[in-house]
């Protein structure tokens, strides 16, 4: 039977559910032995990328990417913070600031698959779609 | 106009555009491949939503998978990469719709594409719709009248009806189609012809030849081109059913010719394997009965309570070899309420159109058919079908009795009076009086290789002196006793001027 990425990853969150630092680390070891043994090895990123997801959901944290045109300042980033806590009512956020010069103002923030878009350039474009219609 | 009012339209224009920021859903494209893409994320996307992507291109959700999203793009697909952002719109895939279209040449997304002013409008219909249900509907009652001897004779068609055009490759399949087409002109119908992944040559041919004959005053032909994408091929016909909804629902009468669904089913299982769905029978997908079962059944009438109007369609299929009992061609006679066989070895023999009148059925049209017709081809059919079991014998010609032989002759001539050229479809009332000629034996003593002939005299002595009797049939489409005498007269009198 194949295992998939999800499978494991969720295997794996419950073995070190709530265990000691030695221990997960032992765990650690043992489950990437067994992936290795079923040859599931290049599976091992997507493993990763799913144990955050889930980790992430049960201990409701968020992971946000901000983009912004010249980077957050500490007081910003707090405003930020306490928006995305209210919106997704999680407990803590953890925040991703890129810095891209094509957004020309304003914030774009991403949470997953959702998307705020409050940049200067987007609302350029909707001028532009709107005007040459 | 002057310079302050173009800046006041500006002015308005730019504090009307809505900015307010929302959440929208995006996701990322992870493969790209063929007219097909894979896109992670897009967590509410719903089934056949439009998405679009960072280089303005659309797409349509087909697959929607567990963590990813299978799409098509429609039209070119160079200008997309891996990795760019999609973002999904919250609508499902809608056209624009407008009386405009009619005299024109789009593709399936409405978009002009004969080189004349662009189309736009507000009206948007979905590709994808329910079709009208039990209550809405009603059973065919007025007739299409094709302007093609044999088939308004032994085939008819009503409006409201499906009905399939099946043949090999040039055996006048679309030439049915087109002179249907043609024959609507002042008929109250609005014409809506799909091209399907056909020859662009094939399609500007079929155009000239419509505005030739001025048909084009009632048409619209979609045409999804065999260089497009095979997208473009699949939404086709679901575009065409779009448009001729829009008219249905303001009352009309539409006739739309889906040529042919055969490459549409090819346009489908090529998406349909490139996203991996498994392939069944002839490595059709598994939902391609329901493919054309849902397009076809779009065709209604509907009753008046409900608005009237109907949607008639005449969709193509193209056998190989003659093989009816394909996949595609099976299934597609299923769903059809009837079909036209056209066969090769007929239209080699110069029979055309190449309509083999044994194996060509309509289910529903005879309740449709005028009663003048119907008087007339209860005859003809039985002509033919006796001559048909006689046929063979036809060779050993003095040795046979004086019934079979008149019968044989009978059959000769009534195959010989179905023949007619393209692009020359002619009115019932002609049709009606011509028939009537054949069947009560007044063609019996002209030589066969002259029954064409005759008939073309015969048809201008009759507009020319005896108007009255075709503008009665044409009028009330029924041949009365005092009718039926008039013309039995003018036909012994024809006779006269011809010795």
């Amino acid at each position: 039977m194949k295992i998939s990425a999800k499978q494991y990853a969720l295997t794996l969150y419950e073995l070190t559910e709530e265990k000691g630092d030695a221990e997960i680390k032992d765990i650690v070891a043992n489950f990437v032995n067994f992936m290795k043994k079923r040859g599931d090895f290049k599976k091992l990123s997507s493993v990763v990328t799913q144990f955050t997801n889930i980790y992430n959901n049960k201990h409701s944290i968020i992971e946000a990417t901000v983009i912004t045109a010249r980077g957050l300042d500490s007081q910003e980033e707090e405003n930020v913070r306490s928006f995305i806590k209210r919106k997704y009512s999680a407990n803590s956020v953890i925040i991703n600031s890129v810095v891209n010069e094509n957004v020309k103002g304003g914030i774009i923030i991403r949470v997953g698959d959702e998307i705020l878009d409050g940049s200067v350039s987007a609302r350029l474009k909707k001028l532009q779609a709107n005007l040459s219609k | 106009m002057s310079k302050d009012y173009i800046v006041e339209q500006l002015k308005k224009q730019i504090l009307g555009t809505e900015l307010a920021t929302q959440t929208e859903k995006v996701g990322n494209v992870l493969e790209v491949g063929d007219g097909v893409v894979r896109v992670d994320g897009l967590s509410d996307a719903m089934a056949s939503e439009m998405l679009t992507f960072e280089d303005g291109s659309v797409g349509v959700a087909l697959n929607l998978e567990e963590d990813q999203v299978g799409a098509m793009i429609l039209g070119d697909y160079k200008g997309i990469k891996e990795g760019q952002e999609v973002k999904s719109t919250g609508r499902i895939l809608s056209i624009p719709v407008t009386e405009k279209m009619i005299g024109r040449v789009i593709n399936p997304l409405g978009k002009a594409i004969d080189g004349k002013e662009e189309i736009v409008s507000d009206v948007l219909y979905p590709i994808e719709k329910v079709a009208p249900g039990v209550i809405e509907r009603k059973s065919v009652s007025e007739p299409v009248q094709t302007g093609i001897k044999s088939i308004d004779a032994m085939i008819p068609i009503g409006r409201g009806q499906r009905e399939l055009i099946i043949g090999d490759r040039q055996v006048g399949k679309t030439a049915i189609a087109i002179d249907t087409i043609i024959n609507q002109k002042g008929q109250d119908m609005i014409c809506i012809y799909v091209a399907i992944g056909q020859k662009e040559s094939k399609v500007a041919r079929i155009m000239s030849e419509l505005e030739k004959k001025g048909a084009m005053d009632h048409t619209i032909i979609i045409s999804a081109g065999a260089s497009e994408s095979a997208a473009f091929s699949f939404i086709a016909p679901y575009a065409g059913a779009a448009i001729s909804e829009y008219f249905m629902d303001q009352g009309k009468d539409v006739l739309v010719v889906y040529d042919d669904l055969s490459k549409h089913a090819w346009a489908y299982r090529q998406i349909s394997l490139i996203l991996k769905r498994p392939p069944g029978r002839e490595a059709y997908p598994g939902d391609i009965f329901y493919l054309h079962s849902r397009l076809l059944e779009r065709a209604a009438k509907r009753d008046e309570k409900y608005g009237g109007g109907s949607v008639t369609a005449l969709p193509v299929i193209e056998t190989q070899a003659g093989d009816v009992s394909a996949y595609i061609p099976t299934n597609v006679i299923s769903i059809t309420d009837g079909q036209i066989y056209l066969e090769s070895d007929l239209f080699n023999k110069g029979i055309r159109p190449a309509l083999n009148v044994g194996l060509s059925v309509s289910r529903v049209g005879s309740s449709a058919q005028t009663k003048a017709m119907k008087k007339v081809s209860g005859q003809l059919r039985l002509d033919l079908a006796q001559f048909r079991e006689l046929e063979a014998f036809a060779q050993f010609g003095s040795d046979l009795d004086e019934q079979t032989r008149a019968q044989i002759e009978r059959g000769q001539r009534t195959v010989e009076l179905l023949k007619q050229d393209q692009y020359s479809p002619m009115a019932m009332e002609d049709q009606v009086v011509v028939l009537y000629a054949l069947t009560k034996g007044f063609m019996d003593d002209v030589a066969v290789e002259k029954i064409l002939e005759w008939e073309s005299e015969f048809l201008k002595y009759m507009k020319a002196g005896q108007k009255e009797i075709l503008d009665t049939i044409a009028e009330t489409g029924k041949l009365e006793d005092d009718t039926v005498e008039k013309l039995e007269k003018a036909i012994e009198d024809f006779k006269q001027t011809l010795e």
